[in-house]
């Protein structure tokens, strides 16, 4: 079966023009790009800014791959399908590595302005760090959720059929690809005197080591997960499908309650919106603990240069929560022929999710950066 | 009447699913609609509801138009879609409990409508992990839940058990006899003919058929199979012919 070409296929009926990740890629590069030509005035900031920015673009690389490996809302029916574990990953791959060269695609275009800022040589370093995140969203990062699935599939068997500890199977699915993100970054930040030669060579020897674990890391992958890429599908969407995985029904919080109750009309479908919130996209709570986390650490050792640590935390924050306003409205938290048929405005159902959002930046966001500007940062 | 559907169109595209439909439906009934697949039936169901907006045609429902009183309107109406439109992460209780709040339903409504349902052993249980059937009596116990006058529902007895079929006409036909009106769509003739005070066909988004009171007993009256017959007799079968 020709996987690949069905998918070139499925993808050009559900690609428009002005989605296409090029175009996207290019018009986030030229972001990048403005934001950098800003502060080109002063080279170290204008890198500080190109390299923050070059990372929140490809956190959310990373942060996509389970969704190009196992987490594809197709995993259930070509698990069924009699298609060769060979053909399976190479197709997942294949949508790591066209979704990293977007990213790094983006963050050349996003190094442009750095030409008039410094040196032909240091723009060329931040090219080759480009190149490194790329190949670590490409490589890297697929093939460490490749194991996260198998150690997924692994207890499984030895489980007898179903997962001893679904909770942390589901645990594993996400927080081993998010760990290996969160080392890519700290690795990448600690090679970042480098891209203004700041350094005696060790940034590119950190660089180098990455590339390398790239390229084997992939390479190992690429011969042992054929042969499980069919149960990890299915093994994965059966915890997706959250037959196994355990749902903690919990009451509405106290901020939750305290927020409904200045909603009026609204307080409804809030109080829907937060606990379903709650319930289907944990991470979001994580990752805002992580937001929060950060700026409050920023706020405490106030850093010389707090501008890369403040625009990718809050950059990065703004556009996640531009992801959860956009999950607002879709199922399984909003169902569009439900709602039309129940008495409730869709002014208040517009309104809750604002609330909602709102709420989420204030908490993880807005109040941790007011810290941190209070403290002097 | 608590529901009157005058010359209803809806278009998608250019296909009419369904064509200048009037249909009235009073009080204390239960109406089955029949027809094949494509017929227009549940779009016929989901217009009536406010989940699909008509292309022309006018919706009252309880003397308020659909289109200019909508949310008065809906508090009066109790749709069961097919699938079941349900909130995967609440549980059976959250999700009808949610609906009976929006309609305005007394506390407890929503417990009261899913024991009458037999559904109180997996109230608590979140409705990703329903079964088929238990998902159709969530939708159903959603449909029914406050004070609901005019009750929708598309295929909703579809794969029940035999205990859960009963409680469900049960519950249907308590409805009906406190004065809610009630428009099934089904293909199952046999729980139509257990059900059914009414029977509408519709064929190609025209209703073709409209059997009301004498008419139809004296339609079952004919034997187990004679609502089979009528419906052969109506709808060609274009599938082996």
């Amino acid at each position: 079966m020709k996987l690949v070409a069905w998918e070139r296929a499925r993808e050009r009926r559900e690609t428009r023009w002005w989605s296409s990740r090029w175009l996207v890629a290019i018009v986030a590069g030229g972001t990048f790009a403005a934001i950098v030509a800003a502060r080109s005035n002063d080279a170290t900031a204008a890198s500080h800014a190109w390299l923050a920015l070059s990372l929140v673009a490809t956190a959310w690389a990373f942060m996509r791959v389970p969704f190009h490996i196992y987490w594809r809302t197709d995993a259930a029916l070509l698990a069924q399908l009699p298609i060769g574990g060979d053909e399976l990953f190479g197709a997942a791959l294949r949508r790591c590595i066209r979704a990293a060269a977007a990213t790094t695609l983006a963050c050349l275009v996003g190094a442009v302005p750095l030409v008039t800022a410094m040196p032909l040589g240091l723009v060329a370093h931040h090219a080759i760090v480009a190149g490194v995140l790329g190949l670590a969203a490409a490589a890297l990062l697929p093939a460490v959720t490749t194991w996260a699935a198998m150690i997924v599939v692994v207890t499984d068997r030895h489980g007898g059929g179903a997962p001893a500890l679904p909770g942390s199977a589901s645990s594993v699915l996400g927080a081993l690809p998010g760990f290996a993100s969160a080392v890519v970054v700290v690795l990448v930040v600690i090679a970042s005197p480098w891209l203004v030669g700041t350094d005696d060579g060790d940034g590119l020897a950190v660089l180098g080591g990455l590339a390398a674990a790239s390229v084997i890391s992939i390479g190992i992958a690429r011969a042992s997960a054929p042969r499980v890429m069919g149960a990890i599908l299915r093994d994965v969407s059966a915890l997706d499908r959250q037959r196994l995985a355990k749902l903690e029904i919990d009451p509405p919080t106290r901020l939750e309650r305290a927020i409904g109750t200045l909603l009026g009309a609204a307080a409804l479908p809030y109080a829907k919106d937060a606990r379903l919130m709650r319930r289907r996209y944990p991470m979001a709570f994580a990752l805002g603990t992580l937001a929060f986390v950060v700026l409050a650490i920023v706020g405490l050792a106030r850093p010389d240069d707090p501008t890369p640590w403040l625009a990718a935390v809050l950059g990065g924050g703004a556009l996640y929560a531009a992801v959860l306003a956009n999950r607002l409205r879709r199922p399984p938290i909003e169902l569009p022929r439900l709602s039309a048929t129940l008495p409730i405005d869709a002014r208040a159902r517009t309104l809750a999710k604002l609330a909602w959002t709102v709420a989420w930046l204030a908490v993880y966001l807005a109040i941790p950066a007011a810290f941190a500007l209070a403290r002097g940062v | 009447m608590l529901a009157t559907v005058k010359n209803l169109t809806i278009q998608y595209g250019r296909r009419v699913a369904v064509d200048a439909l009037d249909l009235e439906l009073p009080a204390g009934e239960i109406a089955l609609l029949l027809g094949p697949n494509g017929a227009g039936k549940s779009t016929t169901l989901a217009a009536m509801a406010g989940a699909v907006l008509p292309s022309a045609g006018s919706i009252l429902v309880d003397g308020e138009d659909l289109a200019t009183a909508p949310r008065s309107a809906r508090a009066k109406i109790g749709f069961a879609d097919q699938p079941p439109q349900l909130y995967e992460f609440f549980t059976a209780a959250e999700h009808v409990g949610f609906v009976a709040e929006a309609r305005g339903a007394a506390q407890g409504a929503a417990t009261a409508m899913l024991d009458k349902l037999g559904l109180g052993a997996i109230a608590g249980r979140p409705c990703r992990e329903l079964s088929f059937g238990m998902r159709q009596r969530v939708g159903l116990a959603a449909a029914l839940v406050g004070p609901v006058k005019i009750a929708l529902l598309d295929e909703t007895l579809n794969g029940l058990d035999p205990h859960a079929s009963r409680a469900a006409r049960a519950t249907l036909r308590a409805a009906a006899d406190a004065g809610a009106a009630i428009l099934m769509s089904t293909h199952l003739l046999g729980v139509a003919e257990r059900l059914c005070d009414r029977i509408l066909v519709m064929d190609a988004g025209k209703l073709v058929a409209d059997k009301r009171g004498d008419d139809v007993r004296a339609l079952l009256a004919q034997g187990p199979h004679a609502l089979e017959e009528l419906y052969v007799s109506l709808i060609p079968d274009t599938a082996t012919a």
